[in-house]
């Protein structure tokens, strides 16, 4: 027996080296980058190596606590897999899945080369160049979005989100909330409603500082209702879930303030006074009524009796009903207009086009107007604030359709009906207003008035601004962004039918060659032939990447990027617009930091893109590009004339923020700097004086100089999304006839494909599958019976989340059971979690396996467990998990949409894409399961889920 | 003293930042999880509900794996902790057998994440500390109480629901949010009074 105190020492020594070895043992500062959350945290380095990831407690966005994805960042840091050196194609045929024969070259070849093609660019046509980034990097991007204004091409997007991030969610939020993202502010909120929302569950801005937040929020009796086709993570976690048809969250919204407004009469008539154009009158055309000689919108002034400019002292008491004639016109307050046009949306209607109950919607839209204790106030750090405990959040799941823009409107609108938009307890922006760390004042910024005294934001992540929106213009950039101001994201950066656009509105060059920073746009774009087509027609494509991917098939140069461990970054947190947790606590800006030095070959894209500029003589340009994108004056100006290292330009932007003494040397050894928020801050409506459009007017005059663009080149405009008010139009969705149920049809032996199986069904298989179906909605990672016959470890007791673990050859990375193309779609999920994140592998999901825990994007391992214990894995454990489960699922009908977790509750009544890998596997309760899954249409295909296309069921949809 | 700990169900918001947290903190094998969470859907539509439950080794104070552990491995250390003594298992899993709650990992051989590539810095590093042919289990970090931390879930746990304390000071937070809570534990009937305790969602 060892004597405690050796055991002692033993234990405090476990899990590093012994004490003598020690040479080094240090904490660094940083900044995650797993996903765009950009958590602060703090690496433990023993003896160079980096042994372990926490979250920051010297920052507010670290608190010392990291989601489980942002721990596991040592394995991008170390994975084997990750580029080692620059690699030039040497065949010139590319596609999906082509082999581009890599061959290694030294860094100054692939930088002379990608120097002497990006001259000749240049020289032809800037524009010519394409820049896209992943969205992990997004809101860290400085060298991205300013080599591209240096360059002169404005044709930068975000690609690794796809086409689908944001557009409606971002801009309607930047709208009315001068802000990225919204959230409940959890201090003081009572009731909360999330439109397809996860904020406070480890997901999106801020991810890990909200879920303290959140649970707070819920220890402390915040009812939560969550509103989602999915029964996911939030509705997890929520006092009600409120299932609801795919898309349809506008008219449930509408709904629900038409029950406010129309039946209850509950809306904050101060706040929409002071707060919203909500008293502007509005012609019988529809524009505001304006004062002839300022131009400004007209309110109603019901004391005096005649109509005034909206910023006329008077206007504190105008008029929010009734009809008024203002030269010669009948104009109604926009308040009025609101109403009217709720009134088609009652909650019968509601319920017809979303599927809640319309008993349903009425409850919820009174227990939010009750809620909100409309005309209440509390004090907060001494200040008196409105008080408005209720919540309605939108975000991804709500934005993520054709009608999304309106469907944010129309969430956001219940927040300010009841006055509940940045006050305490309501919905918050990410922090819209700061002003500045108070030695130094910077950064300082908040929303401003446009001359409708309507809301610009303070601060915002892209050029453009969502408003006052730019005059729609002949497009100049390829995705048609000066066509559509209103976007930030557009589907022509890589659709099929991109080239018949770009002839009808005359572009005058075409795209020919892209330095891609990460993203793996055939994996995070819909359609991955759409992309692989348009990704042909460039000329020349340089990645920066981790990893090869999918996207590597396209580049002609791949170059090994460094990882966020490995890299600068003074601001890897757009401030505060972007991560910072809303709500009281502390500012906090941290810097990104090398943790570790880049091994091999690897190098920092943004100190290369930087070197580029230089050397093609960008200097004056990229130095201006970077003194507007940072802001940067007075001493810590850039000049034009200089040649800067990326430490330089770090050390400056942080004097210039924080005062001379705290320079790069400052951060690098504290970093983050924290001082404390003010109420006047976090709770800003009320001391900004900004409107926020109910009516969005606005829209009116983009929609038609858009559609005379669009209807001079023949391109199809539908006006309807430009309307002043929030609707509720049709998506996709609900454009498929038959949606509802439909009986599931599956391929299975000894059936005709197509035929109809239903749960329960006997089965009679040829070989060894028999017995009745069940459905479980698990997606199953591969053909038991393929992988079995090619060699594969597919017996009984082996595991199908589990990868096979030979080698054909030590240059080989991926499964000898399967072919090349699947070698490289499945590896990474297999192998390396975090990845993920920066890559957007997304084809394959892994199978969400048994009841065993599982560590987040892992497959499952082979259960080391073994004994009596365990006795019955094996095809009866499985069968019986599958069976109970299955059985369940079945029942409910459910299907897994991608991109989701968990089931929904019915099927999505859309037919999704044929090559979106929709999971339903079937099994049968006494052989072995068959892994299927649904395709579009309820059709189900045997076949490996990101298998050839040619085992698919043909669609059998009724 | 003995050592226990709270894990308050209506805090925990299933980030899975305990399960990351603990094999960061233990740098455990592929497949290995001392502290994991359980997830299930229960219920029909339209009132289906997902569970999530963290769990870890209970710690019994009347643990059958040290009652059944033939060699002395599995014991009480200080604080009423269940360890293992690596030097003496010898494999035979019979504790793993005895415990009912499926707490405890055999490691048969060694295993890393990326397969042939072989270990990476991080797992060279790890990988001393975890010895073949031996049960590995939770020890509620004892290194890490050592120096005065929380184990790495607790510390980790960005929701803040977990709590570690002493259960016999009926003033401790732990014995408080039991009082007051109704603190409960898995399996009661097993009889193996666990020390891990949970509060109701």
């Amino acid at each position: 027996m060892k004597d405690a105190r050796q055991e002692l020492e033993a234990v405090m020594h476990a899990g590093r080296a012994s004490a003598a070895e020690i040479r080094e043992d240090v904490w660094i500062p940083s900044v995650c980058t797993i996903c765009y959350g950009g958590c602060a945290i703090r690496a433990h380095r023993v003896n160079g190596t980096i042994v372990k990831i926490e979250g920051n407690p010297a920052s507010p966005t670290g608190n010392g606590r990291l989601c489980a994805k942002g721990i596991a960042g040592i394995m991008i840091l170390y994975d084997p897999h990750r580029l080692k050196t620059p690699l030039r194609r040497t065949n010139p045929q590319k596609g999906i899945g082509i082999d581009p024969g890599w061959k290694p070259i030294s860094w100054e070849e692939a930088l002379a080369e990608t120097a002497a093609r990006l001259e000749k660019v240049r020289a032809e046509d800037p524009r010519q160049l394409v820049l896209q980034v992943t969205t992990t990097m997004a809101p860290s991007s400085l060298l991205f979005f300013t080599f591209g204004w240096a360059f002169g091409t404005p044709n930068m997007w975000v690609a690794g989100g796809g086409v689908h991030c944001g557009n409606g969610a971002h801009a309607a939020g930047g709208i009315t909330h001068a802000s990225w993202s919204v959230v409940p502010d959890f201090k003081h909120c009572n009731y909360a409603i999330y439109f397809g929302a996860s904020k406070g569950h480890g997901a999106g801005h801020a991810a890990t500082p909200n879920i303290a937040q959140a649970a707070d929020a819920r220890e402390r009796g915040m009812r939560m209702v969550v509103v989602d086709p999915m029964c996911n993570f939030a509705a997890a976690k929520a006092n009600e879930w409120v299932p609801i048809r795919v898309g349809t969250d506008a008219a449930l919204a509408l709904a629900m303030a038409n029950c406010l407004v129309n039946e209850l009469g509950i809306y904050d008539a101060e706040y929409l006074r002071t707060k919203t154009d909500a008293i502007y009158l509005v012609r019988p055309s529809g524009r505001y009524a304006r004062d002839a000689a300022s131009g400004k919108p007209l309110v109603w002034d019901a004391g005096a009796g005649t109509a005034k400019p909206y910023d006329d002292p008077a206007a504190k008491n105008a008029a929010l009903e009734g009809e008024y004639k203002v030269d010669g016109e009948t104009c109604k307050p926009a308040f009025a207009m609101l109403r009217d046009h709720l009134k088609r949306y009652t909650a019968e209607e509601g319920e017809r086009i979303s599927g809640v109950p319309a008993a349903t919607i009425r409850r919820l839209a009174r227990e939010f107007g009750e809620a909100a204790r409309v005309g209440s106030t509390i004090v907060v750090d001494g200040v008196t604030l409105p008080y408005r405990p209720a919540s309605a959040i939108f975000f991804r799941g709500a934005q993520g359709h054709k009608n999304s823009m309106y469907n944010c409107f129309a969430i956001d609108l219940l927040n300010h009906i009841v006055g509940a938009a940045d006050v305490v307890g309501g919905t918050l922006g990410f922090n819209p207003v700061c002003h500045g760390h108070p030695e130094s004042g910077r950064p300082r910024y908040q929303p401003r008035p446009d001359r409708d005294g309507l809301m610009a934001v303070g601060s915002w992540m892209l050029p453009h601004v969502p408003y006052p929106p730019a005059e729609p213009r002949r497009p100049d950039s390829i995705g048609f962004t000066e066509l559509f101001p209103l976007s930030h994201v557009s589907p022509l950066m890589a659709s099929s039918d991109q080239e018949q656009w770009w002839q009808r509105f005359d572009l005058p060059y075409r795209p020919k060659m892209m330095i891609n920073y990460g993203a793996n746009s055939i994996m995070s774009v819909g359609n991955k032939d759409a992309v692989a087509a348009s990704l042909k027609n460039f000329e020349f494509i340089v990645s920066f990447d981790l990893f090869l991917n999918e996207f590597s098939d396209f580049a002609d140069i791949v170059l090994p990027d460094a990882s966020y461990l490995e890299v600068l970054d003074p601001r890897p947190n757009f401030p505060f617009i972007f991560n910072h947790p809303a709500g009281m606590g502390d500012w906090g800006w941290p810097i990104r930091q090398p943790v570790a030095e880049p091994a091999y070959e690897r190098r920092s894209a943004r100190e290369m893109l930087l070197g580029l500029a230089y050397r093609l003589g960008l200097g004056p340009e990229i130095n201006m590009a970077i003194n507007a994108f940072y802001g940067l004056d007075g001493p810590q100006m850039l000049d034009p004339a200089g040649t800067y290292t990326l430490e330089e330009i770090c050390d400056r932007e942080l004097k210039h923020k924080f005062g001379p003494a705290r320079g790069l040397e400052w951060f690098k050894e504290h970093g983050v700097i924290t001082w404390p928020k003010k109420a006047e801050e976090v709770y800003w409506r009320p001391f900004v004086d900004v409107r926020i459009p109910i009516y969005h007017e606005y829209l009116m005059d983009l929609g038609e100089r858009t559609g005379k663009l669009c209807e001079a080149a023949g391109m199809h405009f539908d006006p309807r999304y430009y309307g002043p008010l929030p609707e509720w139009l049709p998506c996709p969705s609900h454009e498929v006839k038959g949606c509802g149920v439909r009986p599931l049809r599956v391929l299975l032996p000894g059936r005709d494909p197509g035929e109809r199986v239903h749960d329960g069904e006997p089965v009679a298989g040829r070989g060894r599958a028999h017995g009745p179906v069940q459905l479980s909605h698990r997606p199953q990672r591969g053909n038991r019976a393929a992988q079995g016959a090619a060699g594969g470890r597919g017996g009984v007791g082996g595991n199908l989340d589990r990868p096979a673990r030979g080698r054909a050859h030590p240059g080989d990375r991926g499964h000898p059971a399967r072919g090349a193309r699947h070698r490289r779609l499945r590896r990474p999920l297999d192998r390396a979690p975090a990845d993920r994140a920066r890559q957007g592998r997304l084809l394959q999901r892994p199978a969400r396996g048994r009841l065993r825990a599982h560590e987040p994007g892992q497959p499952q391992p082979r259960p080391l467990r073994q004994g009596p214990a365990d006795a019955p894995r094996g095809p009866a454990r499985r069968a019986r998990d599958l069976t109970a489960r299955g059985r369940a699922v079945a029942r409910r009908r459910v299907t897994r949409v991608p991109g989701g977790v968990g089931g929904c509750a019915r099927p999505p009544p859309t037919a999704a894409p044929a090559d979106q890998p929709a999971g339903t596997s079937a099994s049968t309760r006494s052989g072995l399961p068959l892994p299927c899954r649904i395709l579009s249409g309820g059709a189900i295909s045997t076949a490996p889920v990101g298998g050839s296309r040619s085992r698919l069921v043909r669609h059998c949809n009724p | 003293m003995r050592l226990g700990m709270v894990i308050d169900l209506k805090r925990c918001m299933a980030c899975y930042g305990c399960q990351m947290s603990c094999k960061a903190e233990h740098g455990t094998p592929p497949g290995v999880f001392f502290a994991r969470v359980l997830k299930r859907e229960e219920g029909h539509y339209p009132t289906p509900r997902m569970l999530f439950l963290p769990v870890l080794c209970n710690h019994c104070s009347d643990a059958p794996c040290v009652s059944a552990c033939p060699t002395g491995a599995s014991h009480y250390a200080e604080h009423g902790i269940v360890d293992i003594d690596k030097d003496k298992c010898v494999g035979c899993r019979a504790c793993m057998m005895a415990c009912p709650y499926n707490n405890r990992y055999f490691h048969d051989e060694r295993r890393y994440y990326f397969g042939e590539a072989g270990p990476t810095p991080y797992e060279e590093i790890c990988s001393d500390r975890h010895p073949e042919g031996v049960v590995m289990k939770c020890n509620f970090c004892r290194h890490r109480l050592a120096e005065g931390k929380d184990p790495a879930c607790v510390a980790n746990c960005a929701a803040k629901a977990r709590t570690i304390g002493d259960l016999d000071d009926p003033n401790s937070t732990v014995s408080r949010l039991i009082k007051e809570r109704g603190g409960f534990t898995l399996h009661p009937e097993a009889g193996t009074g666990p020390n891990v305790y949970y509060l109701a969602p």
